[in-house]
């Protein structure tokens, strides 16, 4: 019997090849997208629970409220992890985990007793012996127990043993680990790397005793100072739960604090099923994922999957007229109503399956081509992932029951004596019925999608027009570290004798970081106080100059070692009243960080951070410390330019690695996360405009042959080109009319709620949901713009010749 | 073996009623061989449909081997339909995406008839007809008539007690249409199967024994059991 079924779907589907296509090809589509985001869903869910007990082991956060605003941080105070150890019960094993991302340190090795200057390592941490205790690691060769118990010993992963060495056979190796630390430090373990799914990725994980003994903390050994690169992780003993902690952790900061700061200070524990998930705080990894837009994704996704379906019950529903004919011939034959529901049923499976091997297949091939978007590789892992299997069979199920359930019963209900006569006619009547309906809804899906995607679009394009108070072009930034004046300023004078070189400034970190220095400034005038939390740039004489900034009132700072001098943007004079006064803040005395000084200079406000933030009060002063030198090259000459950097570079600091970038393309980067999400979602607003449009087709042509009677009689009744084209094109503008206008206040909400999270944004205005509007009516026209044009053109005699 | 009572199969209009049959009054026994007759829309095939089970009628009651067919539920009726019921049509109606072989082999899918047993039920068919040289063919490549002989067979590979022919012979030529007939006769004769037919023409009427007359929903001549 199923090979009957089989057999005749088999048949069907050979003799309408392009339903088939259409059939197989709109579905495909839908069940890639739903795999591969199936997959992206998964692998975000995966994140480090493969640790032993991953629900007792914890981060220590903090929550502080400044100035009346909630500000969340990851960091703590350095002696934290200690305190937390010794005076908190309930905890197994607590942790500082120290890595200070500003400066990359470079690690090099000895070759034969001389020294090697190798690579920068970013992803390195200094942990306490515990750290092994609370993250789960696979030893290839070390003791865990006592590998990094002693100061100078650090444990590395395989794939930096074999970067480094090309060996994992490097224990009792050393290298050198600049940075501070003077001493060798020796290789006493090598574990596996961290999966990928993990917000660990340290490849060098060095004894925090050695910074200790190297007084690299020593400027931080207080508990009144926190820092994001000195976090605390713990693991709590059995039965402990998180708010025993919490409360303990407040009576820390009582204790070596006191009651004022505990006000307005709370630490507490995030789980590290949390972490890569809270936006509040960021990871080692880098990318934290809200849950709520896995959601989003998913139901993109399923939405996907959905507008696939619709295109098979419209297409199979348009179809069915012409095998009403077989329909009631079975039934006259002795096939029962839910025989013949089965039999279509079996058909639909038929090509689901077909679609599903072709989507499972075809989704390999997307995951091997899509880790430039999404900067992560999720992997299928076919045979391995139980997950991934059960849901392929419940895609399976899905599809085959959405997308067959209605046409099989709107099949298998035919009245067998008016089928066999042909008497059924494709409802192609007027009012709401369920294939207009399903139109709307795929429409609808599209629209939204098309929506989103423009004004991210132009949301992004806005970001790369702004002004942000600087010129971005021609300026290539190069990291350095070194704080010897007379070397910095061998190597900015050797630049400076170069035509290629414009200009040469040092300063801690430019005008745009993800970096950023601040505190609280304070300003006293005739007894009233100003105090809020500002930033502050150390810069050099030439900074205005080589980053273009507009200097309003005043004048530029005098070179000097330290600060002497404040230049202020407009954002602070307008706090401290001066806003329509900038001359007269000229002479003021500010301070910041304990240091008085006079404000020489007021200039133009910049942005001294991504556009997702607004602006703030910033002071610029002189003090050496230097951490970034900003080159301003003459763009005709760029490589030549870079390459007298690189070698003034390489001969004023040669223990450093050149690495260089331009300030442009660095500003570019701080937008990857809207970038990669603008382009995941073209690609899913593609393919739903390529369902849609499958779908479309598919009624159209079919449409045009079953009316080409109708259009022949219409034409010898004196209907012209334009009056047979109207039959095919009201409705469906009428259609995109309709999902329109359920599409833009969807689309408005969410692409609301998106905008909220940037202090520059655009405005939402109708002309972007026209522009989507006309762009769908332009698809629509140009899908079924063919088919209609040749059948309005059909010559009468020919339609009409068979009856 | 069928027995209608005062069955009367009619459309509603918005206004009045219309009648495609009424008060019909009709008895046939087993081995009977019918051909109704009339002009067109007297309700030939209507009528045909009814006793096919595959139309219900508005009033009346209709005995099929003594069982109450208009209090049957669609089950039950499907039941009598497979076991019982084989049809013939004047357009063959045959599945185009079939062969010849699994156009005559489909009504034993249906009643889930094992696989061997339906090999050799078919082959016995195909022998009968003298069509196994034509079993891997699809229908549009056959004549009408070999079309409509595996029509034949497909209803009767079912080993109905009663077949119903709407118009069997209507698309053939005449020297098809004796071919089939005479295999009704023969099925008639040989096998004791009771056939109804309807049909236009009296030549092929009179390959039966028995001529039912319908005009404007009603039977008006020679029905002889009516008469007894």
């Amino acid at each position: 019997m199923f090979k009957n079924y089989i057999k005749i779907a088999f048949r069907n589907l050979l003799k309408n090849k392009s339903q088939t296509v259409i059939n197989v090809g709109g579905l495909t589509l839908g069940i890639i997208c739903a795999i591969v985001i199936f997959l992206i869903i998964q692998f975000d869910l995966s994140f480090d629970k493969w640790h032993e007990d991953p629900d007792r082991i914890y981060r220590v956060v903090r929550h502080e409220t400044e100035f009346g605003k909630s500000v969340y941080y990851r960091g703590g105070p350095y002696p934290l992890a200690e305190a937390v150890r010794n005076d908190v019960t309930g905890i197994e094993y607590s942790t500082l985990v120290f890595n200070n991302l500003a400066n990359e340190p470079i690690i090099s090795y000895y070759d034969n007793g001389n020294l090697v200057k190798k690579l920068k390592e970013s992803d390195f941490a200094f942990v306490d012996p515990d750290y092994f205790n609370i993250l789960t690691y696979t030893w290839l060769s070390g003791n865990p127990e006592t590998a990094i118990k002693n100061p100078n010993t650090a444990v590395v992963t395989q794939s930096f043993a074999l970067k480094l060495f090309g060996t994992t056979d490097v224990l009792g190796k050393s290298v050198v680990f600049n940075g501070g630390t003077a001493a060798d430090i020796e290789i006493t373990g090598v574990v596996k790397d961290m999966p990928e799914n993990s917000d660990f990725p340290f490849t060098f994980i060095g004894a925090n005793s050695t910074m200790d003994r190297n007084g690299e903390t020593a400027e931080n050994p207080s508990w009144g100072s926190n820092s994001s690169s000195m976090q605390t992780y713990v693991k709590l003993e059995p039965g402990f739960s998180e708010e025993q902690i919490n409360e303990q952790l407040e009576a820390l900061i009582v204790k070596y604090r006191n009651e004022e700061v505990a006000a307005e200070l709370d630490l507490f524990l995030q789980p590290l099923s949390e972490i890569h998930f809270d936006s509040r705080f960021s990871n080692y990894n880098g990318r934290v994922i809200e849950k709520s837009m896995l959601l989003a994704l998913g139901i993109i996704g399923l939405f996907l999957l959905i507008a696939a379906c619709i295109n098979f019950i419209n297409l199979n529903t348009a179809i069915a007229v012409s095998r009403s004919k077989e329909v009631g011939l079975r039934k006259t034959l002795g096939g029962t109503k839910s025989q013949l529901m089965l039999h279509f049923f079996g058909e639909t499976a038929f090509i689901t399956l077909i679609a599903l091997v072709l989507g499972v297949g075809l989704s390999e091939i997307v995951l091997q081509n899509i880790s430039p978007v999404l900067g992560f590789s999720p992997e299928m892992n076919l045979l391995s992932n139980v997950e991934l299997q059960l849901f392929i069979v419940s895609i399976f199920l899905l599809v085959t029951l959405l997308a067959g359930w209605y046409p099989a019963q709107y099949l298998s209900n035919f009245n067998p004596i008016e089928a066999i006569r042909n008497k059924i006619q494709s409802n192609y009547g007027r009012g709401l019925t369920l294939r207009r309906g399903l139109i709307v809804v795929q429409f609808t899906i599209t629209q939204v999608l098309i929506i989103c995607t423009l004004i991210m679009a132009s949301q992004i394009r806005y970001f790369q027009n702004q002004d942000l108070g600087f010129e971005k072009e021609a300026v290539v930034q190069v990291p350095i570290q070194n704080e010897n004046m007379p070397i910095l300023n061998v190597f900015k004078s050797s630049l400076l004798n170069k035509t290629t070189i414009q200009n040469v400034s040092f300063s801690n970190t430019g005008t745009t970081n993800n970096s950023v220095w601040g505190g609280n400034y304070i300003m006293i005038e005739d007894s009233i106080r100003h105090e809020n939390s500002g930033q502050v740039k150390f810069i050099d004489e030439n900074f205005i100059d080589t980053y273009g900034l507009t200097l309003l009132a005043g004048t530029n700072i005098q070179p000097s070692d330290t600060v002497n001098a404040y230049i202020v943007n407009q954002s602070f004079a307008k706090e401290v009243g001066y806003g329509d006064n900038l001359s007269g803040l000229i002479g003021k005395t500010t301070s910041m960080w304990g240091t008085e000084a006079p404000i020489v200079g007021v200039v133009k406000d910049f942005n001294t951070q991504s556009l997702h933030e607004g602006l703030a009060p910033v002071l610029l002063a002189p003090r050496k410390s230097f951490f970034l030198s900003a080159v301003k090259i003459n763009t005709a000459r760029t490589k030549e330019a870079l390459g007298d950097i690189e070698r003034a570079f390489n001969t004023a600091f040669p223990d450093l690695v050149f690495e260089y970038s331009f300030l442009d393309e660095s500003i570019e980067s701080m937008y990857e996360d809207e970038q990669r999400t603008a382009k995941i979602m073209n690609a899913f607003t593609l393919i739903a405009i390529i369902i849609g449009s499958l779908g479309l087709f598919g009624l159209v042509s079919y449409m045009s042959t079953t009316r080409t009677k109708e259009i022949g009689v219409r034409k010898v009744l004196g209907a012209n080109l334009l009056d047979i084209l109207k039959l095919f094109g009201t409705e469906l503008a009428l259609l995109t009319g309709i999902s329109f206008v359920i599409a833009a206040p969807i689309s408005w909400y969410l692409m609301r709620n998106w905008l909220e999270e940037f202090a520059y944004k655009i405005e939402l205005g109708i002309g972007i949901f026209l522009l989507a509007l006309s762009g769908i009516l332009l698809i629509s026209v140009l899908t079924i713009g063919y088919k209609s044009l040749r059948a309005a053109l059909s010559n009468p005699i020919e339609s009409l010749k068979s009856e | 073996m069928i027995k209608l009572r005062n069955i009367d199969r009619y459309i509603d209009k918005r206004l009045q009623r219309n009648f495609i049959l009424k008060g019909i009054d009709l008895d046939i026994e087993e081995g009977d061989f019918v051909s109704i007759m009339g002009p067109s829309g007297a309700g030939k095939s209507t009528l045909l449909n009814i006793i096919g089970f595959l139309d219900d009628a508005n009033e009346g009651e209709y005995y099929f081997l003594d069982e109450p067919v208009h209090s049957l539920n669609e089950r039950q009726k499907s039941e009598y339909h497979r076991s019982y019921i084989g049809f013939v049509f004047q357009a063959y109606h045959l599945i185009d995406e079939l062969t010849v072989y699994e156009n005559i082999e489909m009504p034993l899918l249906y009643r889930k008839v094992k696989g061997s047993q339906r090999k050799s039920m078919v082959a016995d068919m195909l022998d009968r007809f003298n069509i196994v040289a034509k079993k891997d063919l699809f229908p549009n490549q056959l004549s009408g008539g070999q079309q409509q002989l595996v029509g034949v067979a497909r209803a009767l590979i079912g080993s109905p007690k009663l077949i119903l022919a709407d118009e069997p012979t209507g698309n053939l030529h005449s020297d098809q249409s004796k071919e089939i007939m005479e295999t009704f006769k023969k099925l008639n004769k040989e096998d004791g199967v009771t056939i109804i037919q309807v049909t236009h023409s009296d030549e092929m009427a009179s390959y039966g024994d028995r001529v039912i007359n319908l005009q404007d929903g009603a039977v008006t001549e020679n029905n002889p059991y009516e008469e007894e």
